[in-house]
């Protein structure tokens, strides 16, 4: 459930833009009056793209992404926190003495965007993750109790390149282990700090691979389908590989006025379980005895369907404003797994 | 404890941020459609260079010749800035076989013309504007959102670009001929 920065989905559609205009920039009749066909064709309809081209190729890029996770499912039926709630259980039980209520999970993406030519666009991101969680326990003088982590997340290098025809995107990525995974904080696992859950780190402790194909409709509606996954390799120093993640998306996007556009938008998600397990999060000697549900790496993964709601705006002087609301229809997670509440993104751009 | 850095993010919250962003989608598309209003759009031009080169490459038929040939009239609704953007830029130019100067009038002002360029906004006048029109005028449409009887071209987007449709069975009924690098260029529909 850690919070991957993959800016790569917001940033194509926003590269596409950049690479779809090239030609000198023209304002007066006369030089309008001049402009073939090929040249018209080739001449993006936003006045702000013309001042890109003219600037620099780089741009600036800043995110906040904030999720939440509030109750437990099990597959798909909701669970209360006392149905959690209870003695140490071992192996496949659903009963835990600790008992994560609310996870929340901020982060502020900062990201820098090469344009290399008409068809390639580079990018480098870097995120700075803010989590929280607040428990129950029956361990005595832990009843409730609030563990905070923040940090440098994983960072990521990518590159895009419109295919064939300007309507087909394709992403690929490398996301480095530069979060940390050694997060450590007060559990009542014992006295002072102790290694925290995989929820908690701030990074995947290994190389990972995000890749992205989109289509957008090349006329009426405005639609963008897109497929995307993380592929992640190998092991991490902690013995554990967080799980691949795969999703289908679509997007409708209505033009509310000449800067300003509407969108909203259906994605499927899956992700895998955690492969391997950080034994520093088991309680006692058993290898099997998990004090909350989120040190069970089989505990992991699901499938989910969201709904988005989304606001985009052309701003001048080449910033771009996109704001977008997501929240859950159906969720089948591998539990008992804490259930997401909503998610929301807001997001910045300047060319330089 | 839930920790006060966080306590924003509850479900009322949610809500709230729910409701700005319709907020801001009602006040920003007001804003941005008064501002509009005012100002030509890159898109606009685009458009009124395409009409520009669409009389480079239709040729309408020679019913009442004349010496110096009648120039090419553009008929548009309501803009003014539209207008004089486009008389700006085909001041002083010639268009087709016939190298017929190209102008653009308000509709109300003038009896026919050889292209009407109506835009989504046009919609409910429509019938009273092409009613006015000569069986030649060729109908040009600003957007492929909405949908005029008649239209023979019609501007749509594509990943930011301009592109336009042409519909071959209205320019045959309007008796004109396109030239073939016209048509290459256009979506055939």
């Amino acid at each position: 459930m850690k919070i991957i920065p993959v800016v790569m989905a917001t940033n194509s559609s926003l590269l596409c833009f950049f690479a779809t205009s090239y030609c000198l920039a023209q304002s007066t009749p006369s030089e309008f009056a001049q402009m073939s066909f090929q040249e018209l064709f080739n001449q993006s309809i936003y006045d702000t793209a013309k001042q890109r081209i003219q600037t620099s190729p780089w741009t600036l890029n800043y995110q906040y992404k904030t999720a939440k996770f509030e109750g437990y499912l099990d597959g798909t039926k909701s669970l209360s926190f006392s149905d959690v709630k209870g003695p140490p259980s071992n192996g496949s039980g659903k009963t835990f003495p600790v008992v994560p209520t609310t996870i929340t999970q901020t982060a502020h993406i900062y990201s820098v965007g090469y344009q290399f030519n008409e068809q390639w666009q580079g990018h480098i991101s870097v995120p700075y993750i803010k989590q929280s969680t607040d428990h129950l326990s029956l361990v005595p003088g832990y009843e409730t109790f609030t563990i905070d982590t923040s940090g440098i997340g994983d960072a990521v290098m990518s590159a895009s390149s419109t295919l064939n025809s300007e309507s087909w995107l394709l992403s690929l990525g490398v996301s480095l282990p530069t979060g940390s995974i050694d997060e450590q904080g007060d559990t009542p696992r014992g006295p002072g700090d102790q290694q925290l859950p995989y929820t908690m780190q701030l990074g995947s402790g290994t190389y990972d691979f995000p890749v992205e194909l989109s289509y957008q409709n090349s006329s009426a509606p405005n639609l963008t389908l897109k497929a995307s996954a993380t592929i992640r390799t190998g092991t991490n120093d902690r013995n554990y590989r967080l799980g691949n993640n795969y999703s289908l998306s679509g997007r409708y996007k209505t033009a509310l006025s000449s800067k300003l556009q509407g969108h909203v938008g259906l994605v499927g998600q899956y992700s895998g379980s955690i492969t391997g397990q950080d034994n520093s999060l088991l309680a006692g000697d058993s290898s099997t005895l998990y004090p909350a549900s989120i040190t069970n790496p089989d505990l992991f993964g699901g499938k989910k369907i969201s709904t988005s709601l989304g606001l985009l705006w052309e701003i001048t002087e080449g910033y771009q404003l996109n704001m977008e609301l997501s929240k859950p229809i159906y969720q089948n997670l591998n539990g008992p797994q804490p259930k997401e509440k909503w998610r929301s993104s807001l997001y910045i751009s300047k060319a330089l | 404890m839930q920790s006060a850095l966080y306590s924003y993010q509850d479900s009322q919250a949610f809500k709230i941020i729910f409701k700005i962003i319709l907020i801001a989608f009602v006040s920003l598309a007001f804003c941005d459609t008064a501002k509009s209003e005012t100002q030509l759009t890159k898109k606009d031009k685009l458009k009124a260079a395409y009409l520009l080169n669409f009389t480079r490459f239709i040729e309408w038929p020679n019913n009442t010749p004349e010496i110096p040939p009648a120039p090419i009239r553009i008929c548009v609704e309501d803009s003014p800035e539209f207008l004089l953007f486009f008389n700006q830029m085909s001041a002083n130019r010639k268009s087709g076989a016939q190298q017929q100067t190209v102008k653009a009038y308000l509709s109300s002002t003038v009896d026919g013309c050889e292209l009407l360029y109506v835009k989504e906004s046009n919609k409910d006048r429509f019938e009273k504007i092409k009613a006015g029109l000569s069986e030649n005028t060729v109908i040009v449409s600003d957007s492929d959102k909405v949908s005029f009887p008649g239209t023979s071209i019609t501007f749509y987007e594509k990943n930011k670009n301009l592109r336009f449709e042409i519909d071959l069975q209205q320019l045959n009924a309007a008796n004109v001929s396109a030239s073939s690098e016209l048509l290459k260029l256009a979506r055939i529909k």
